[in-house]
Protein backbone atom coordinates (compact mmCIF):
# COMPACT_ATOMS: atom_id res chain seq x y z
CA UNK A 1 0.00 0.00 0.00
CA UNK A 2 2.56 2.53 0.83
CA UNK A 3 4.27 1.51 -2.24
CA UNK A 4 1.31 2.06 -4.17
CA UNK A 5 0.81 5.46 -2.72
CA UNK A 6 4.63 6.44 -3.03
CA UNK A 7 4.33 5.68 -6.95
CA UNK A 8 1.18 7.69 -6.88
CA UNK A 9 2.92 10.84 -5.33
CA UNK A 10 5.90 9.65 -8.03
CA UNK A 11 3.52 10.25 -11.01
CA UNK A 12 1.76 12.38 -9.37
CA UNK A 13 5.06 14.70 -9.57
CA UNK A 14 6.16 13.88 -12.46
CA UNK A 15 2.92 15.67 -14.06
CA UNK A 16 3.14 18.37 -12.07
CA UNK A 17 7.15 19.14 -13.54
CA UNK A 18 6.79 18.17 -17.16
CA UNK A 19 3.23 19.54 -17.14
CA UNK A 20 1.66 17.04 -19.79
CA UNK A 21 -0.88 17.65 -22.36
CA UNK A 22 -1.73 15.11 -24.65
CA UNK A 23 1.55 13.55 -23.72
CA UNK A 24 3.63 16.96 -24.76
CA UNK A 25 5.48 18.50 -21.99
CA UNK A 26 5.18 22.36 -21.63
CA UNK A 27 6.81 23.92 -23.86
CA UNK A 28 7.51 27.69 -25.24
CA UNK A 29 7.17 27.72 -28.74
CA UNK A 30 8.97 30.37 -30.42
CA UNK A 31 6.30 32.11 -33.59
CA UNK A 32 6.84 35.56 -35.92
CA UNK A 33 4.03 37.72 -35.30
CA UNK A 34 2.90 36.37 -38.89
CA UNK A 35 2.86 32.62 -37.65
CA UNK A 36 1.50 33.77 -34.43
CA UNK A 37 -1.71 35.40 -36.45
CA UNK A 38 -2.15 31.87 -38.54
CA UNK A 39 -2.32 29.94 -35.97
CA UNK A 40 -4.81 32.13 -34.35
CA UNK A 41 -6.78 31.60 -37.55
CA UNK A 42 -6.72 27.51 -37.69
CA UNK A 43 -7.18 26.88 -33.51
CA UNK A 44 -8.00 22.85 -31.97
CA UNK A 45 -11.34 21.57 -33.33
CA UNK A 46 -14.01 23.13 -31.90
CA UNK A 47 -12.59 26.55 -30.55
CA UNK A 48 -15.91 28.83 -30.35
CA UNK A 49 -12.91 31.67 -28.98
CA UNK A 50 -9.36 31.78 -28.26
CA UNK A 51 -8.17 33.42 -25.00
CA UNK A 52 -4.52 35.19 -25.20
CA UNK A 53 -2.54 36.53 -22.83
CA UNK A 54 0.26 38.11 -23.09
CA UNK A 55 2.75 37.78 -20.48
CA UNK A 56 6.41 38.18 -19.65
CA UNK A 57 8.78 36.65 -16.93
CA UNK A 58 9.94 40.25 -15.80
CA UNK A 59 6.25 41.23 -15.34
CA UNK A 60 5.20 40.70 -11.75
CA UNK A 61 1.57 41.24 -12.13
CA UNK A 62 1.56 39.30 -15.39
CA UNK A 63 2.88 36.03 -13.28
CA UNK A 64 0.46 37.11 -10.32
CA UNK A 65 -2.58 36.95 -12.46
CA UNK A 66 -1.19 33.68 -14.39
CA UNK A 67 -3.26 31.15 -12.48
CA UNK A 68 -6.68 33.30 -13.61
CA UNK A 69 -5.35 31.62 -17.23
CA UNK A 70 -5.11 28.44 -16.09
CA UNK A 71 -8.30 28.23 -14.40
CA UNK A 72 -9.99 29.64 -17.11
CA UNK A 73 -8.83 26.56 -18.95
CA UNK A 74 -9.90 24.16 -16.53
CA UNK A 75 -13.61 25.75 -16.49
CA UNK A 76 -14.04 26.85 -19.77
CA UNK A 77 -11.88 24.28 -22.11
CA UNK A 78 -14.60 21.94 -22.84
CA UNK A 79 -16.43 24.31 -23.84
CA UNK A 80 -14.41 25.67 -26.71
CA UNK A 81 -11.89 27.80 -24.88
CA UNK A 82 -8.67 27.76 -26.43
CA UNK A 83 -6.01 29.02 -24.16
CA UNK A 84 -2.65 30.92 -25.74
CA UNK A 85 -0.10 32.60 -23.39
CA UNK A 86 2.03 34.58 -25.47
CA UNK A 87 5.38 35.52 -23.91
CA UNK A 88 7.23 38.73 -24.79
CA UNK A 89 10.33 37.61 -23.64
CA UNK A 90 13.38 38.43 -25.74
CA UNK A 91 13.56 34.95 -27.25
CA UNK A 92 17.32 35.84 -27.74
CA UNK A 93 18.16 35.70 -24.23
CA UNK A 94 18.30 31.65 -23.35
CA UNK A 95 18.12 32.31 -19.31
CA UNK A 96 14.59 34.36 -19.98
CA UNK A 97 13.31 31.46 -21.81
CA UNK A 98 14.24 28.82 -19.31
CA UNK A 99 13.07 30.98 -16.53
CA UNK A 100 9.84 31.36 -18.76
CA UNK A 101 9.34 27.81 -19.26
CA UNK A 102 10.04 26.99 -15.25
CA UNK A 103 7.17 29.27 -14.55
CA UNK A 104 5.31 27.80 -17.47
CA UNK A 105 5.64 24.29 -15.87
CA UNK A 106 4.96 25.12 -12.29
CA UNK A 107 1.71 26.87 -13.28
CA UNK A 108 0.68 23.70 -15.59
CA UNK A 109 0.10 26.01 -18.18
CA UNK A 110 -1.29 22.99 -20.28
CA UNK A 111 -2.25 24.82 -23.26
CA UNK A 112 -0.26 26.39 -26.13
CA UNK A 113 2.44 28.84 -25.06
CA UNK A 114 4.27 31.06 -27.69
CA UNK A 115 7.11 32.86 -27.32
CA UNK A 116 7.25 35.81 -30.12
CA UNK A 117 10.15 35.27 -32.42
CA UNK A 118 10.49 39.24 -33.24
CA UNK A 119 13.09 41.97 -32.34
CA UNK A 120 12.60 42.78 -28.74
CA UNK A 121 10.18 45.33 -27.66
CA UNK A 122 8.52 44.65 -31.21
CA UNK A 123 5.35 42.51 -29.89
CA UNK A 124 3.98 45.90 -27.47
CA UNK A 125 3.72 47.55 -31.23
CA UNK A 126 2.64 44.03 -32.87
CA UNK A 127 -0.27 43.83 -30.28
CA UNK A 128 -0.63 47.71 -30.27
CA UNK A 129 -0.34 47.76 -26.28
CA UNK A 130 1.95 50.20 -23.87
CA UNK A 131 1.82 47.43 -20.56
CA UNK A 132 1.20 43.72 -19.96
CA UNK A 133 -0.25 41.86 -18.79
CA UNK A 134 -2.69 42.13 -21.75
CA UNK A 135 -5.47 40.01 -22.68
CA UNK A 136 -7.17 39.57 -26.09
CA UNK A 137 -10.06 37.51 -27.42
CA UNK A 138 -9.84 36.11 -30.84
CA UNK A 139 -12.88 34.58 -32.67
CA UNK A 140 -12.61 30.78 -34.22
CA UNK A 141 -11.21 32.91 -37.47
CA UNK A 142 -8.61 34.40 -35.49
CA UNK A 143 -9.88 38.00 -35.87
CA UNK A 144 -9.82 39.66 -32.85
CA UNK A 145 -13.22 40.69 -30.93
CA UNK A 146 -12.08 42.11 -27.59
CA UNK A 147 -8.81 43.29 -25.84
CA UNK A 148 -8.36 44.32 -21.92
CA UNK A 149 -5.28 46.75 -21.19
CA UNK A 150 -4.04 48.44 -18.40
CA UNK A 151 -3.13 51.14 -21.17
CA UNK A 152 -5.85 53.26 -19.52
CA UNK A 153 -4.84 54.47 -15.92
CA UNK A 154 -8.67 55.50 -15.47
CA UNK A 155 -9.92 51.60 -17.22
CA UNK A 156 -7.40 49.23 -16.36
CA UNK A 157 -8.98 45.53 -16.46
CA UNK A 158 -9.38 42.82 -14.33
CA UNK A 159 -9.22 39.17 -14.77
CA UNK A 160 -12.84 39.07 -13.40
CA UNK A 161 -13.89 41.27 -16.43
CA UNK A 162 -11.88 38.44 -18.32
CA UNK A 163 -14.25 35.54 -17.33
CA UNK A 164 -17.31 37.40 -17.61
CA UNK A 165 -16.83 38.07 -20.70
CA UNK A 166 -15.66 34.94 -21.80
CA UNK A 167 -18.24 32.77 -19.94
CA UNK A 168 -20.87 35.40 -21.82
CA UNK A 169 -19.61 34.92 -25.55
CA UNK A 170 -19.22 31.40 -24.95
CA UNK A 171 -23.20 31.19 -23.50
CA UNK A 172 -23.62 33.10 -26.90
CA UNK A 173 -21.82 30.62 -28.99
CA UNK A 174 -24.00 27.68 -27.91
CA UNK B 1 -2.26 65.93 12.34
CA UNK B 2 0.45 67.84 10.28
CA UNK B 3 1.23 64.68 8.56
CA UNK B 4 -2.30 64.27 7.77
CA UNK B 5 -1.98 68.20 6.41
CA UNK B 6 1.45 67.34 4.14
CA UNK B 7 -0.16 64.07 3.00
CA UNK B 8 -3.21 65.93 2.17
CA UNK B 9 -1.30 68.94 0.54
CA UNK B 10 -0.28 66.79 -2.58
CA UNK B 11 -2.41 68.20 -4.55
CA UNK B 12 -2.48 67.31 -8.46
CA UNK B 13 -4.46 69.64 -10.05
CA UNK B 14 -6.43 68.15 -13.24
CA UNK B 15 -5.88 70.63 -16.21
CA UNK B 16 -7.90 70.39 -19.79
CA UNK B 17 -5.65 66.84 -21.65
CA UNK B 18 -6.52 65.02 -24.74
CA UNK B 19 -5.24 61.60 -25.16
CA UNK B 20 -1.74 61.03 -27.01
CA UNK B 21 -0.94 58.60 -29.55
CA UNK B 22 -0.51 56.45 -26.90
CA UNK B 23 -0.57 57.68 -23.75
CA UNK B 24 -4.25 57.82 -22.84
CA UNK B 25 -4.38 60.79 -20.55
CA UNK B 26 -1.63 63.31 -21.65
CA UNK B 27 -0.47 64.23 -25.98
CA UNK B 28 2.01 67.02 -26.50
CA UNK B 29 1.78 70.70 -26.03
CA UNK B 30 -0.56 70.17 -23.34
CA UNK B 31 -0.08 71.48 -19.49
CA UNK B 32 1.84 69.35 -17.60
CA UNK B 33 -0.42 68.31 -14.51
CA UNK B 34 0.87 70.48 -11.42
CA UNK B 35 1.98 68.61 -8.31
CA UNK B 36 2.41 70.06 -5.01
CA UNK B 37 4.16 69.01 -2.19
CA UNK B 38 4.92 65.75 -3.44
CA UNK B 39 7.49 63.56 -0.72
CA UNK B 40 10.41 62.74 -2.02
CA UNK B 41 14.34 61.91 -1.09
CA UNK B 42 17.22 63.56 -2.54
CA UNK B 43 20.37 61.82 -3.63
CA UNK B 44 21.66 62.84 -0.64
CA UNK B 45 19.08 60.79 1.54
CA UNK B 46 17.06 63.81 2.97
CA UNK B 47 13.74 63.84 2.92
CA UNK B 48 12.37 66.86 1.13
CA UNK B 49 9.06 67.71 -0.75
CA UNK B 50 8.29 68.87 -4.59
CA UNK B 51 6.13 71.35 -5.93
CA UNK B 52 6.30 71.51 -9.76
CA UNK B 53 5.94 75.52 -9.15
CA UNK B 54 8.87 75.59 -7.12
CA UNK B 55 11.22 74.41 -9.37
CA UNK B 56 13.01 77.01 -11.33
CA UNK B 57 14.95 75.16 -14.19
CA UNK B 58 13.86 76.07 -17.74
CA UNK B 59 13.18 72.45 -18.03
CA UNK B 60 11.68 69.80 -15.47
CA UNK B 61 12.29 65.65 -16.90
CA UNK B 62 9.23 63.85 -14.88
CA UNK B 63 10.55 60.55 -15.10
CA UNK B 64 8.09 57.57 -13.53
CA UNK B 65 10.34 54.73 -11.82
CA UNK B 66 9.85 51.86 -9.66
CA UNK B 67 12.15 50.17 -7.25
CA UNK B 68 11.80 46.21 -9.01
CA UNK B 69 11.41 46.82 -12.49
CA UNK B 70 14.02 45.16 -14.30
CA UNK B 71 13.43 47.79 -17.00
CA UNK B 72 14.11 50.48 -14.35
CA UNK B 73 17.27 48.94 -13.61
CA UNK B 74 18.18 48.82 -17.01
CA UNK B 75 17.97 51.96 -18.02
CA UNK B 76 19.12 53.63 -14.65
CA UNK B 77 22.77 54.45 -15.45
CA UNK B 78 21.85 56.48 -18.74
CA UNK B 79 18.87 58.93 -16.29
CA UNK B 80 21.87 59.20 -14.04
CA UNK B 81 24.30 59.84 -17.12
CA UNK B 82 21.57 62.39 -18.10
CA UNK B 83 21.18 63.94 -14.90
CA UNK B 84 25.10 64.53 -14.45
CA UNK B 85 25.35 65.80 -17.83
CA UNK B 86 22.30 68.31 -17.87
CA UNK B 87 21.52 69.43 -14.30
CA UNK B 88 24.00 72.47 -14.96
CA UNK B 89 22.29 73.50 -18.04
CA UNK B 90 19.15 74.23 -16.55
CA UNK B 91 17.25 70.15 -16.36
CA UNK B 92 16.01 69.27 -13.37
CA UNK B 93 15.40 65.44 -13.36
CA UNK B 94 12.78 64.47 -10.63
CA UNK B 95 11.80 60.41 -10.34
CA UNK B 96 8.73 59.55 -9.04
CA UNK B 97 7.93 56.36 -8.00
CA UNK B 98 3.74 55.84 -8.58
CA UNK B 99 3.19 52.50 -7.36
CA UNK B 100 1.99 51.15 -4.20
CA UNK B 101 3.15 47.77 -3.93
CA UNK B 102 5.34 45.80 -1.94
CA UNK B 103 9.15 47.49 -2.34
CA UNK B 104 7.35 50.91 -3.38
CA UNK B 105 6.69 52.65 -0.86
CA UNK B 106 8.31 55.84 -0.03
CA UNK B 107 10.51 54.04 2.78
CA UNK B 108 11.39 51.20 0.03
CA UNK B 109 12.32 54.73 -1.98
CA UNK B 110 14.46 56.41 1.08
CA UNK B 111 16.17 52.96 1.93
CA UNK B 112 17.38 52.54 -1.54
CA UNK B 113 18.74 56.45 -1.29
CA UNK B 114 20.10 55.60 2.13
CA UNK B 115 21.89 52.72 0.81
CA UNK B 116 26.02 53.66 0.89
CA UNK B 117 26.51 50.81 -1.60
CA UNK B 118 23.61 51.64 -4.16
CA UNK B 119 25.25 55.37 -5.05
CA UNK B 120 23.60 55.18 -8.39
CA UNK B 121 20.79 57.55 -8.11
CA UNK B 122 21.56 61.18 -8.34
CA UNK B 123 18.56 62.74 -8.84
CA UNK B 124 15.12 63.38 -6.20
CA UNK B 125 13.41 60.52 -5.85
CA UNK B 126 9.85 61.51 -5.06
CA UNK B 127 6.65 58.94 -4.10
CA UNK B 128 3.35 59.93 -5.37
CA UNK B 129 1.67 58.99 -2.09
CA UNK B 130 -1.51 60.52 -3.06
CA UNK B 131 -3.77 57.84 -4.23
CA UNK B 132 -1.45 56.94 -7.40
CA UNK B 133 -3.22 60.71 -8.77
CA UNK B 134 0.13 62.07 -10.24
CA UNK B 135 0.37 59.22 -12.48
CA UNK B 136 -3.01 58.64 -12.93
CA UNK B 137 -2.72 62.78 -14.21
CA UNK B 138 0.19 61.89 -15.95
CA UNK B 139 -1.47 59.08 -17.71
CA UNK B 140 2.02 56.93 -16.92
CA UNK B 141 1.07 52.78 -16.93
CA UNK B 142 4.35 51.74 -17.51
CA UNK B 143 7.89 52.46 -15.58
CA UNK B 144 10.02 53.79 -17.00
CA UNK B 145 7.66 56.70 -18.79
CA UNK B 146 9.56 59.77 -19.62
CA UNK B 147 7.49 63.58 -19.48
CA UNK B 148 9.70 66.55 -20.67
CA UNK B 149 8.27 69.58 -19.53
CA UNK B 150 9.03 72.92 -21.13
CA UNK B 151 9.60 76.54 -19.45
CA UNK B 152 6.22 76.90 -19.47
CA UNK B 153 5.44 73.63 -17.94
CA UNK B 154 4.19 71.85 -21.11
CA UNK B 155 4.49 68.38 -22.47
CA UNK B 156 7.33 68.74 -24.76
CA UNK B 157 7.92 64.96 -25.07
CA UNK B 158 6.45 61.77 -23.57
CA UNK B 159 7.37 58.18 -24.09
CA UNK B 160 10.30 55.95 -23.40
CA UNK B 161 13.91 57.02 -22.61
CA UNK B 162 15.14 55.85 -25.88
CA UNK B 163 14.72 53.03 -28.59
CA UNK B 164 15.92 49.69 -26.68
CA UNK B 165 15.80 50.17 -22.99
CA UNK B 166 16.67 47.03 -22.34
CA UNK B 167 20.28 46.75 -24.30
CA UNK B 168 22.03 50.10 -24.53
CA UNK B 169 24.57 48.86 -26.32
CA UNK B 170 21.69 48.40 -29.18
CA UNK B 171 20.19 52.11 -28.79
CA UNK B 172 19.98 54.00 -31.92
CA UNK B 173 17.50 56.47 -31.17
CA UNK B 174 17.73 58.40 -27.82
CA UNK B 175 14.20 60.08 -27.67
CA UNK B 176 14.56 61.49 -24.31
CA UNK B 177 17.99 63.62 -24.66
CA UNK B 178 16.96 64.33 -28.11
CA UNK B 179 13.75 65.97 -27.06
CA UNK B 180 15.79 67.63 -23.98
CA UNK B 181 18.17 69.00 -26.47
CA UNK B 182 15.62 70.48 -28.75
CA UNK B 183 13.99 72.19 -25.86
CA UNK B 184 16.90 73.59 -24.22
CA UNK B 185 17.69 75.16 -27.75
CA UNK B 186 13.87 76.52 -28.17
CA UNK B 187 12.72 74.02 -30.53
CA UNK B 188 10.02 71.04 -30.66
CA UNK B 189 11.41 67.93 -30.52
CA UNK B 190 11.55 66.52 -33.95
CA UNK B 191 9.59 63.04 -32.21
CA UNK B 192 7.40 64.20 -29.61
CA UNK B 193 5.64 60.69 -28.62
CA UNK B 194 7.07 57.33 -28.32
CA UNK B 195 5.29 54.32 -27.04
CA UNK B 196 6.75 53.81 -23.04
CA UNK B 197 6.90 50.34 -22.68
CA UNK B 198 8.29 48.28 -19.59
CA UNK B 199 6.76 47.41 -16.02
CA UNK B 200 3.03 48.15 -15.87
CA UNK B 201 1.49 50.11 -13.27
CA UNK B 202 -1.13 48.86 -11.54
CA UNK B 203 -3.65 51.27 -10.26
CA UNK B 204 -6.28 50.82 -7.40
CA UNK B 205 -9.76 50.70 -8.38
Amino acid sequence: MTSKTALLTIGLAACLVVGVRGGEPVALKPLTWSEFQKQLASPPAGTKLTVVDAWATTCAPCKENFPHLVEMRRRYGSEGLNVVSLSLDDVEDAKALAAAEKFLREKRAEFANVVLKEEYGAGYDKLDISAIPAVFLFGPDGEEVKRFTMDDPNDQFTYEQVEKEVAARLAAAK
Amino acid sequence: MRKVLLSMAAVFLAAPAFAGEFNKVLSAGDKAPDFAGLQAVAPNGEQTSLTLSDVKDDVVVVVFLSNLCPVVKAVEDRLNELTAEYKDKGVRVIGVCTNIQKGNTLADVKTRLDDPGDGKINYVYAHDDAGQSMGKAYGAVVTPSCFVLDKDRKIAYLGAVDDNQMKEDKVSKHFLKDAIDAVLAGKTPEVTETRATGCGIPYGK
